[in-house]
């Protein structure tokens, strides 16, 4: 396999076509935001990235791209394997405030978070997604967009919805909060959603220039960038 | 089984993270008391006492720990993770007995969440869990992690 920009894997469900050109097209030409993805492992298993981390990519950018006109920049994908959740690969999360306009403020960052969001810090994007073996110690969970100060990114366990990934960066990019609609990205089940790709409004696409920065929709989010050249 | 309102139901089956925060936003009685009725009922699934289990340690009421220490007992590891975890989020010195007890439990990764629990109390007792850990835990892992544990406590 060749590699090509920004690319990290096979989508098995769904392969495409890729070249560097068309991804040099589209830095060019299409605004982007920069996520860089970070497989955990703990120590003595496997030390491969996360299978579906292409998949999510390319469904992420699917969703972004149709409604706001933004697609998903992976700028590097990383395995560390670390003990720091254990043998298990559970992180121990306080809390999930903290994302989203309306969410609720004062997220509470556990000593385990706290190490989990120093890895990937050095991969040319400040937003992280961490792919967690085992989720965290709410065992319903698929994810979470709560994260430390100053370090943007989110988890998504191994093997949950196809959906969870973008759901998760909707609720960073642009303070996206859940909605009643089940073919909307941010319908608060991601696993029972039912358009593909899932909708985005105009609204959550535009924001309001009311709104402070980081909570006025996608295309304003200062993460969203565009080439100048 | 007692009715649940549409907050309980929607935290209790949350994919993502922030389903729980209407739950805790209104943080109603009745809520509370249906939590602790899942938890205690051994024929309710597996998932859903862990899970209420969970919420039941954002919800950092006392009354609520004798239920799932009890819980944990008869749960497997995962179920015992979600015990000690929910333990060390209430912090209290109920709940700081009960996590001493899965401090010493067979599984690591429990015994792991027990000390995460332990490190963020100040009492004397999580203390006392702490050094008993450092010094007799089978896993060098953990004796670290409570022995780092405690030297943050003390400002080292």
């Amino acid at each position: 396999m060749r590699d090509v920009l920004g690319v990290y894997g096979v989508n098995s469900e769904a392969p495409r076509a890729r070249s560097l050109k068309s991804q040099l097209e589209k830095l060019r030409s299409k605004r982007f935001v920069r996520v860089a993805c970070v497989t955990i492992r703990p120590p003595g298993g496997s030390t491969a990235p996360y299978v579906n981390v292409q998949r999510d990519l390319d469904r992420a950018t699917d969703t972004f791209e149709q409604s706001c006109d933004v697609w998903v920049f992976c700028t590097a994908s990383v395995v560390v394997t670390t003990g720091i959740l254990g043998s298990n690969g559970m992180l121990d999360q306080s809390d999930c405030k903290g994302r989203g306009f309306l969410g609720i403020g004062g997220h509470d960052v556990s000593g385990e978070e706290d190490q989990l969001f120093d890895f990937g810090r050095n991969l040319g994007a400040d937003i992280v997604c961490y792919f967690l073996p085992s989720g965290s110690t709410n065992p319903s969970l698929g994810g979470c967009a709560a994260h430390p100060k100053g370090r943007q990114g989110f988890w998504v366990q191994f093997g949950t919805s196809r959906w969870m990934f973008s759901h998760e960066l909707g609720h960073l990019l642009g303070g996206l909060d859940h909605k009643g609609s089940n073919r909307n990205l941010m319908f608060r089940r991601p696993g029972s959603i039912t358009a593909t790709p899932p909708e985005l409004t105009e609204r959550q696409c535009e924001g309001s220039p009311a709104l402070p920065p980081g909570t006025g929709g996608v295309r304003n989010d200062p993460q969203v960038e565009e080439c100048s050249g | 089984m007692a009715h649940l309102s549409p907050e309980l139901e929607e935290a209790l089956e949350a994919e993502c993270g922030s389903s729980v925060d209407p739950l805790l936003m209104r943080r109603r009685s009745s809520d509370l008391q249906a939590l602790k009725a899942i938890v205690a009922d051994d024929t309710e699934s597996t998932s859903r006492r862990q899970s209420a289990i969970y919420l039941l340690g954002n919800w950092k009421d006392d009354e609520a720990v004798e239920i799932i220490a009890e819980a944990s007992r008869q749960m497997d590891e995962i179920g015992r993770i979600a015990a000690a975890s929910a333990l060390g989020r209430m912090g209290t010195d109920p709940a700081i007995r009960a996590l001493a007890e899965l401090a010493r439990d067979e599984a690591l990764d429990v015994r792991r969440i027990a000390v995460n629990g332990l490190s963020r109390s100040t009492s004397e007792e999580a203390l006392g869990a702490l050094q008993a850990t450092a010094s007799t835990d089978d896993s060098e892992i953990i004796r670290k992690r409570a022995a780092a544990a405690m030297r943050r406590r003390s400002g080292g």
